[in-house]
């Protein structure tokens, strides 16, 4: 149980700042789904008090406690994956959700927690100062039985988001030069032998249009293109609220999930981007600046790895609105539409909150 | 814990916070450049696909006649179209034509064209324009996916045949081509819309906003009295089957405002079937026709030689001789005078006399009249296409073009140009150009089209000697005698010509056209007629035969419609008997 003491080293400040981000979202999912049925506000609504309680419930136990649970969670969780890929529908292309008593969910996004919970245990006992191949193979194994397992709902872009977490960890953990070359070069080597074996035709215009986005703008580029003009046309305050007509005309595709950012941009403008892309700076800085405080060695990989994971994802989902990147399924942490991973990232922020606020040997 | 690890951990961190701030400005740089610098340029883009214009089509003026009946309307019709969906396959559109063919008669031609529309990519394809309701109501009840109805306005000429040629007609897209449809089709045709339509990116219009209200055409009010223009036309009719010939015109006018009250014209055409009218039938002949006047040009000279010499009056013509030779040709007199005063030689049409008045006179000084009434130019009736007549300058002429031109022959004019020289005289000198449109009447109300002034062109002393001495007596005396209209004692001057044989290179001695030109009464001229009648083949060719009775049997009805009050009881009241039609039309 929290005690009173405790509860006065709850980084406030962070749970305000992701507060804040889900509450922008929940607006503009609101304003991109008002007119459309499913009741996308109120699921978002509910996903989010049940988030704010798993939250609560993650920091009132023990990290470390937590920490002994991290192998059995990560057995389950690789269990749901399997399950997802024989017991679930096909829903835009891949069959990552599971229905369980009428609620959806999508066990890749707990997969994310239950990843660096165990990666977090594996590294406990690493004490050397560089990345031993022991580890790096023991590691990396762990991390593969998700990826690949999602990479069979087919759904390249969450599997993608295993790799922060994984290479957050290695680098932690202390990677060589040389490890890191041999990355890049066996991530090049990887890359060109996806695009002739894996690749799917449309991943590969997907791939082109971020290099010319003017190549086809009917098909792959039409998501990119109604994307940057929504973003541009909002220009510097916005059109405002409910006013998008990219979002509220439905030339923006995706527009509560993925591309929600182009609506927060489109009917907020420049200042409503800059606020947004502020308060993930800033949720980020205070994560980094957590993880030189966290009191021992699973403490501050957790930290890490939450840190980088929430950083690559709004890093990505955002250029992927602005034209920066491909369109992957990403979808930008605390503010697009899902309940799933809505949830992961409260326990992600929980865990965070969780080790800061138990951070001196004393308690 | 203490180990060499938790020393690397800050730099690492370090590491990491820099990539990620450089990340993070690279997003903020770009968020700056979309937002800020090509902010207006994805805004027009954003505005570009979510609103278009599109032109409203603004109703067609109505077109009426002096009395306001309605000449020609525009109605609403239904016209389909195919509207190709998303990523539409041609084999689906093929099949629905197909289904579409069963419903509505679709020529092969029509056929062929949609499917080379479909093999085109287009998106938006015209089944069939202006269908009837019918068809449109089983079409819609079939209920075909991507097949719908537009509404288009079609113009209807409720007259039928009647005053055609006026009308003209229009094409598919209601633009007038020809008559005063065409004339005056800017002010029939109004002025296009605009509408601002905005869609959602599934192309459903959500919201309309007219930026520029369609100004509907004005009203145009024709002189034509479509009561004389029935008279006109049936009487015109009539003398073309009961003499054969091949076309005829006849316009009546008000020669006091040179007002066109009747234009008829045969062969006609229904301008509501304009598209598959013959074309020899478009033909307006009172305008669109050059013809040799014969002696009816003879008015001309008399004018002419009035005003030349005053005294001319009193002279006397040696005509017994019977014939005119110049230069190894000879002109012969229909049939053989005397002695004949200068009047008489216009009422009883002696070609020798005319001659000898014409060398008398002198070739300059009877171009310059000729000129004067206007011939060999256009007299700017407001209708398109008019001919110009053709008259050769006098330094171009032969010694054979005077006496020729004396009795009118190698100049060519056309009948409207013959109803201006009438009008002239019947209006004591003064001309009056033609015209047809009275008023336009528009949303801000009538607009009065301010006549030209009229010219003079002739002395009233010329005027009235001409009209007193000469014309009323062609009608009382002379060739003219079956033009007497009851009551309504008239003025005119017969014509009959030969026609030019370009196989033979000569007059044809059996082709005639018959012309008379006349005003009544003489005294007070109410109307104005001139009647053309092409190569009659019943027997009688004269102008005096041929075109007097039309001219009399318009005048007579005409006269009446107006309320012209006879000088006495007139034997035949009737304005519009069957009788005369039945007997008419029986063999």
């Amino acid at each position: 149980m929290i005690n009173r003491r405790l509860l006065k080293e709850i980084d406030f400040l962070t749970l305000a700042i992701v507060v804040a981000l889900s509450l922008i979202g929940l607006l503009f999912i609101y304003s991109a789904s008002f007119c459309m049925s499913g009741n996308f506000f109120l699921k978002q609504l509910v996903a989010l008090i049940i988030s704010l309680i798993s939250l609560i419930v993650v920091i009132s136990i023990d990290y470390r406690r937590l920490l002994l649970f991290s192998l059995p969670l990560f057995i389950l969780t690789n269990f749901l994956l399997v399950a997802t890929i024989f017991f679930s529908r096909r829903i835009a292309g891949t069959k990552g959700w599971l229905d369980i008593f009428s609620f959806r969910f999508q066990p890749a996004e707990i997969a994310k927690i239950s990843l660096i919970l165990v990666l977090a245990y594996f590294f406990s006992e690493h004490r050397q100062e560089r990345l031993t191949t022991q580890a790096a193979i023991g590691s990396c194994g762990l991390a593969a039985i998700p990826f690949f397992l999602i990479l069979l709902q087919p759904d390249l872009g969450t599997a993608a988001c295993f790799l922060p977490i994984l290479i957050s960890s290695l680098f932690l953990a202390g990677l060589s030069r040389r490890a890191i070359a041999l990355m890049v070069i066996l991530a090049i080597l990887l890359g060109a032998a996806s695009w002739h074996f894996y690749l799917k035709d449309y991943q590969k215009k997907r791939l082109i249009t971020v290099i010319s986005p003017s190549h086809d703008l009917k098909g792959s580029g039409y998501h990119v293109l109604q994307s940057k003009i929504a973003v541009g046309s909002g220009g510097f305050l916005g059109k405002g609220f409910k006013k998008g007509t990219q979002s509220q005309l439905r030339f923006l595709p995706a527009r509560h999930t993925d591309f929600i950012f182009a609506v927060i941009s489109e009917e907020a403008g420049f200042l409503g981007s800059f606020f947004v892309l502020g308060l993930f700076a800033w949720l980020i800085w205070r994560l980094l600046k957590s993880v030189e405080l966290a009191r021992d060695r699973p403490g501050k990989y957790i930290i890490f790895m939450v840190a980088s994971l929430i950083s690559v994802e709004a890093i990505i989902n955002i250029s992927m609105v602005i034209g920066f990147f491909p369109v992957v399924g990403i979808p930008l942490p605390f503010i697009s539409y899902g309940g799933s991973s809505l949830l992961a990232h409260y326990l992600a922020i929980g865990l965070v909150l969780n080790i800061r606020m138990r951070r001196f040997v004393y308690v | 814990m203490k180990n060499q690890n938790s020393k690397q951990l800050p730099k690492r961190n370090l590491i990491v916070t820099i990539g990620l701030v450089l990340w993070f400005l690279l997003i903020l740089g770009r968020l700056v450049e979309l937002q800020v610098f090509k902010h207006a340029q994805l805004k027009n883009e954003a505005i570009d696909q979510n609103r278009y214009l599109r032109e409203i089509w603004p109703t067609r003026g109505t077109i009426r006649d002096c009395q306001g009946k309605i000449l020609a309307q525009s109605l609403s019709v239904p016209s389909l179209f195919l509207a190709r969906g998303k990523n539409e396959e041609n084999s689906s559109l093929l099949e629905k034509i197909t289904a579409l063919k069963s419903l509505i008669p679709l020529s092969s031609r029509e056929w062929q064209r949609i499917r080379n529309r479909i093999d085109n990519g287009d998106r938006f394809i015209w089944i069939k324009r202006k269908i009837s309701w019918e068809d449109c109501e089983k079409v819609k009840q079939a209920k075909i996916p991507g097949i719908f109805v537009q509404m288009e306005s079609k113009r209807f000429y409720p007259l039928g045949a009647h005053l055609a040629h006026v009308l003209g007609g229009v094409d598919i897209d209601d633009r007038g081509l020809s008559g005063v449809e065409y004339k005056y089709n800017n002010f029939l045709q109004g002025k296009k819309g605009r509408i601002l339509i905005l869609r959602d990116a599934l192309h459903r219009k959500y919201d309309l906003e007219v930026i520029e209200p369609a100004q509907p055409g004005q009203d145009l009010i024709l002189t034509i009295d479509s009561n004389i223009q029935y008279i006109a036309e049936r009487e015109l009719e009539k003398a073309i089957f009961e003499n054969q010939a091949c076309w005829g015109t006849v316009i009546v006018s008000r020669p006091s405002t040179g007002e066109i009250l009747a234009m008829a014209s045969y062969p006609d055409y229904d301008p509501n079937n304009f598209a598959t009218a013959e074309p020899s039938a478009l033909i307006n002949r009172a305008i669109q026709e050059n013809f040799e006047p014969g002696s009816a040009f003879k008015l001309i000279l008399a004018a002419a030689a009035l005003e030349l010499k005053p005294d001319i009056f009193h002279r006397t013509y040696d005509c017994s001789i019977g014939y005119f030779s110049i230069g190894g040709l000879s002109i012969r007199d229909h049939r053989r005078f005397n002695l004949l005063s200068f009047p008489e030689v216009f009422i009883h049409s002696s070609n020798v006399g005319a001659i000898q008045v014409a060398l008398e006179i002198g070739r300059d000084y009877l171009y310059s009249w000729i000129k004067k009434f206007g011939l060999g130019e256009k007299t700017g009736i407001d209708l398109p296409g008019e001919e110009t007549g053709i008259l050769r300058p006098p330094n171009s002429w032969t010694v054979h073009t005077l006496p020729y031109l004396a009795i009118g022959y190698e100049i060519s004019v056309t009948a409207i140009q013959l109803l201006q020289v009438i009008n002239a005289i019947a209006n004591q000198g003064l001309l009056f150009p033609p015209r047809i449109l009275k008023s336009l009447e528009g949303p801000e109300g009538i607009q009065k089209l301010p006549s030209s002034p009229p010219v003079r062109i002739l002395s009233s002393y010329v005027a009235r000697e001409i009209t007193d001495n000469i014309l009323a007596k062609v009608v009382d005396l002379g060739t003219g005698k079956a033009a007497a209209i009851d009551g309504f004692p008239p003025a005119g001057k017969t014509g009959t010509a030969q026609k030019y044989d370009p196989w033979l290179k000569t007059y044809s001695s059996s082709r005639h056209r018959s012309i008379f030109i006349g005003f009544a009464p003489f005294d007070k001229p109410a109307i104005s007629i001139v009647v053309v009648i092409d190569e009659p083949k019943a027997g009688r060719y004269y102008g005096g035969e041929v075109a007097a009775p039309v001219f009399r049997e318009i005048g007579r009805r005409v006269l009446l419609y107006l309320g012209e009050i006879p000088r006495f009881k007139p034997e035949k009241i009737t304005l519009a008997s069957s009788e005369n039609w039945r007997n008419h039309h029986q063999p």
